[in-house]
């Protein structure tokens, strides 16, 4: 298997220009330890109007190893840092020379090279930095909590869906004792398979629309009575969540079932040939709201089915992409330790047939959903409203308008109406997390 | 399919590099490794500093002590190969034994210069562990050292010689230290660098032609007319590929055992990699030794990849070489003299860039105590990324730039791999 380690992302071009401070916190974080040299330098180019930092990319197979003549560099299996070993290291400066990325440090005088070692997990740029441009990204502890796939591979989903990735991501963040629920719509062939063999192997099963949450209902009671704590998950689409099967699911909300619902939102009924549901954006084509002549799409706003299911003040309810996976899974954990009612999770799932997008497109797609604020991160935990991943500064919906088909007959004046909506549901739900402490 | 025997001559950088890489290509034939060291592998290029005292003999082996029980590997010691029997698949040792081999890797490295006139009057090479072990024996009471050559080896010798306290005298054959590496105008900035730090550096003193040892002292006579006396006269001027094992046994030499870019000789079975190795260059496409370590290690990782039946490609070798001496840190990549191509010199703040480029593209580059990260210039130089109307931004902040165009040239080739 694939091994993940924690790592420093840098944003380029947020950084003051002429500002030094990560590579002087660290050079001076390096000399409390006795070092000597820099870990990560800023760089500067003002004629390419480029400002950013750079570090060493702890790469997989480094080319500093291959060359250093005492094998005084290694790269850890456990923690993946290339680490330079001072009693072995001669300062030939070969490992700078081989590095094509500028991750050893090796000047005038230096009695040996040097290079970031992340502080041995606090990396003293990430505070230094007054742009914010650099985090620290823990996907080790992600990773570490991320049991085995249940699905095989391949799967009959369009080749690039996200929904794929995100089913998998639930049931692996899941993990044992999980039954998993579906209806008619994409993803049930992700677990009946379109063949004679079953696609995951735990058991799962699939109902009518209508009947979903009914289902588990009765499952999850069942194993209750027998004295046995066991998960079961729902991953259907928005026709069966919010449309066809939405009195069932609010039903199951009022009364506080211990299910775990999770609506993956294509907006639309995509399975059966891109037929608006209540979740299609306003002005977005389908093929049942076209866009001819003076039709420009759906005229009707979406319905806002995650705040829905927070009127029904359920123990959790979130909103989540598989852009941003530390988000998710932090809302799938919640969702999981609930023990004394219900949790709804609803993702966004740009739908690459539906929406009209390149294959290789679909995460850009969620990310721009959430940079522009059309598809906010949040989360209702008892009561209480939270933005789990604040926008800085939103980028205009246009941007994201721009890169589906489904939005392509918008002009100025549509794309202001639509970016009205985005702005009064945003404002909306800022009030509401303002009323929480 | 019956396992095969893989045997590799040489313990250094290309061998490991190539043990490493048979194993990591999923190759589990048995393999050998001999060599004629009585040292666990270790590299030439750390015995300068084992010299200086900057680190210890016993920290600079360049692997771990149990790499060849991970390697499934066996490691024998004092076994030198003195010739090879392609017909019979066979090795003949020096002792008289022999070695039955599928496939041999030559990674057998290089033997230092040392001209007759110097060797008889008990000048020493060096270039092995042993000859540093003698070195640092005969240094203990001695002072004047008298380095012939003025390679990289021996300005290195002279610095830290020169650190631990002993009067060194250079002698440059002709006007031009480090002439492999550096024009004549940082070539010259170095040997001021030297002199400032009390090494003396005679130039053009040409060979030398008669040397005689009387007592404790050595006195070398050189063509140019000059003499020196020393208590101990190295001789560093350079090496040449050790392919006596070869010799009869129909593997094609020139300089050293010509390879192809998938260091197969001309014998089906025998590869070669390392300072042994003739293989092609970089800039020229032409066969050309090329004894430094990253080309050593990267000939290695081909050779190892092709043995276990892969197909790997050498892209050639490009000369490298980081000098760091007296707080002062040279560095060279790629193409010296310039020939037809364009130069741009750069001189302030007391640190000196040159830039050599054919056309829009990067093909050498060498520094003086300048503010630059020297691999990605290697890289920009390497993946010939075209430098274009940044060329004099290049030159007056070599650090900056060159990261930026390095940068945004393997975005395009991230984004055109995604396309």
């Amino acid at each position: 298997m694939r091994t993940y380690y924690d790592t420093l992302s840098i944003e380029e071009n947020i950084c003051p220009p002429g500002c030094k401070a990560c590579g002087e916190a660290c050079a001076s974080a390096k000399r409390e330890r006795g070092e000597d040299g820099y870990g990560i330098r800023e760089l500067h180019m003002p004629q390419a109007g480029a400002h950013l930092a750079y570090t060493c990319n702890q790469c997989s197979e480094p080319a500093c190893l291959d060359v250093c003549p005492t094998g005084a560099l290694a790269k850890s299996a456990s923690d993946g840092i290339v680490r330079i070993e001072a009693k072995k290291c001669l300062g030939c400066g070969l490992c700078h020379l081989a590095c094509p990325y500028g991750g050893i440090d090796f000047r005038a005088g230096s009695a040996r090279a040097s290079k970031c070692d992340l502080c041995e997990g606090k990396p003293q740029c990430v505070d230094a930095c007054p742009a914010k441009a650099i985090t620290f990204l823990k996907t080790r502890s992600i990773v570490g909590r991320l049991h085995k796939d249940p699905f095989l591979s391949g799967s009959s989903l369009c080749i690039g869906c996200p929904a794929e990735t995100a089913i998998r991501f639930v049931l692996r963040a899941m993990g044992e004792d999980t039954f998993l629920f579906g209806g008619p719509g994409c993803a049930v062939n992700m677990f009946n398979g379109l063949g004679t063999r079953a696609m995951v192997s735990i058991p799962a099963h699939a109902s009518n629309m209508t009947s979903v949450p009914s289902t588990m209902t009765g499952v999850k009671r069942y194993y209750r009575k027998m004295g046995k704590d066991v998960r079961c998950v729902a991953f259907v689409g928005d026709g069966l969540a919010t449309d066809v099967g939405f009195q069932p699911l609010s039903g199951a909300a009022e009364r506080n079932e211990n299910i775990i619902f999770i609506c993956y939102d294509n907006e639309g009924y995509m399975n059966t040939g891109v037929q608006r549901s209540s979740t299609s954006p306003l002005l977005g084509w389908t093929t049942t709201t076209p866009a001819m002549g003076r039709r420009k799409g759906k005229l009707m706003h979406s319905k806002n089915v995650p705040l829905i299911m927070a009127a029904h003040s359920i123990p959790y309810v979130a909103t989540a992409v598989v852009s941003h996976p530390e988000d998710l899974l932090m809302k799938l954990l919640k969702a999981k330790a609930v023990k004394d009612g219900m949790s709804y999770i609803h993702i966004l799932s740009p739908c690459i047939l539906g929406w009209g997008y390149a294959i290789p497109a679909s995460l850009d797609v969620c990310r721009t959903a959430v940079e522009t604020n059309y598809f906010p991160l949040w989360e209702y935990e008892r009561g209480q409203f939270r933005i789990t991943h604040e926008v800085k500064n939103p980028k205009p919906v246009g941007l994201y308008a721009g890169l589906l088909k489904k939005f392509a007959h918008l002009n100025e004046e549509d794309l202001g109406a639509l970016q009205k909506v985005v702005d009064e549901r945003f404002r909306h739900l800022k009030a509401l997390t303002g009323l929480c402490p | 399919m019956a396992k095969k025997k893989q045997v590799i001559v040489g313990s250094g950088t290309a061998a490991v590099s190539a043990l490493r890489q048979l194993r990591a290509a999923g190759c589990d034939d048995e393999v050998v490794v001999l060599t004629m060291e009585r040292h666990a592998p270790y590299s030439p290029m750390s015995l300068p500093y084992v010299l200086l005292g900057k680190v210890g003999p016993q920290d600079i082996g360049m692997v771990a002590d149990d790499f060849f029980d991970r390697m499934a590997a066996a490691f024998v010691r004092e076994r030198k190969v003195i010739s090879v029997e392609p017909e019979a698949h066979r090795l003949i040792f020096e002792d008289g034994g022999s070695e039955r081999y599928d496939r041999l890797l030559i990674a057998t490295g290089s033997d230092p210069i040392v001209p007759p006139v110097l060797g008889e009057a008990g000048a020493l090479g060096f270039h092995v562990m042993d000859d540093c072990i003698a070195l640092a024996q005969e240094l203990t009471a001695t002072k004047r050292v008298a380095i012939v050559g003025a390679g990289l080896v021996g300005m290195e010798l002279a610095a830290a010689l020169t650190a631990r306290g002993h009067e060194v005298t250079v002698i440059a054959p002709r006007e031009r230290i480090l002439r492999s590496s550096f024009d004549e105008e940082a070539s010259r900035r170095i040997i001021d660098l030297f002199t400032a730090s009390g090494v003396r550096v005679n130039m053009r003193w040409g060979e030398a032609e008669s040397a005689e040892r009387h007592g404790a002292e050595t006195r070398v006579r050189f063509s140019g007319g000059n003499e020196i006396e020393a208590d101990v006269v190295l001789a560093c001027l350079g090496v040449k590929p050790r392919t006596a094992l070869v010799q009869g046994s129909g593997i094609e030499k020139d300089d050293g055992i010509t390879v192809d870019r998938r260091m197969r000789t001309n014998l089906p079975d025998v590869f070669a990699a390392g300072d042994c190795a003739e293989a092609s260059d970089f800039l020229t496409g032409r066969l050309k030794v090329n004894p430094i370590l990253p080309s050593a290690a990267d000939q290695g990782k081909v050779a190892g990849a092709n043995m276990a039946g892969g197909t790997s490609e050498y892209e050639g070798s490009l000369p490298m070489n980081a000098f760091n001496f007296f707080d002062h840190l040279a560095l060279s990549i790629g193409k010296v003299a310039a020939g037809a191509d364009d130069v741009l010199i750069d001189r302030r703040n007391g640190s000196f860039a040159r830039l050599v480029f054919t056309g829009d593209t990067l093909v050498g580059a060498s520094f003086l105590d300048a503010d630059v990260e020297a691999g990605v210039i290697r890289h920009l130089i390497r993946k010939r990324v075209p430098v274009g109307k940044y060329r004099d931004d290049l030159l007056q902040a070599p650090r900056e730039v060159g990261f930026w165009l390095m940068n945004e040239a393997e975005r395009r080739q991230t984004a055109s791999k995604e396309e």
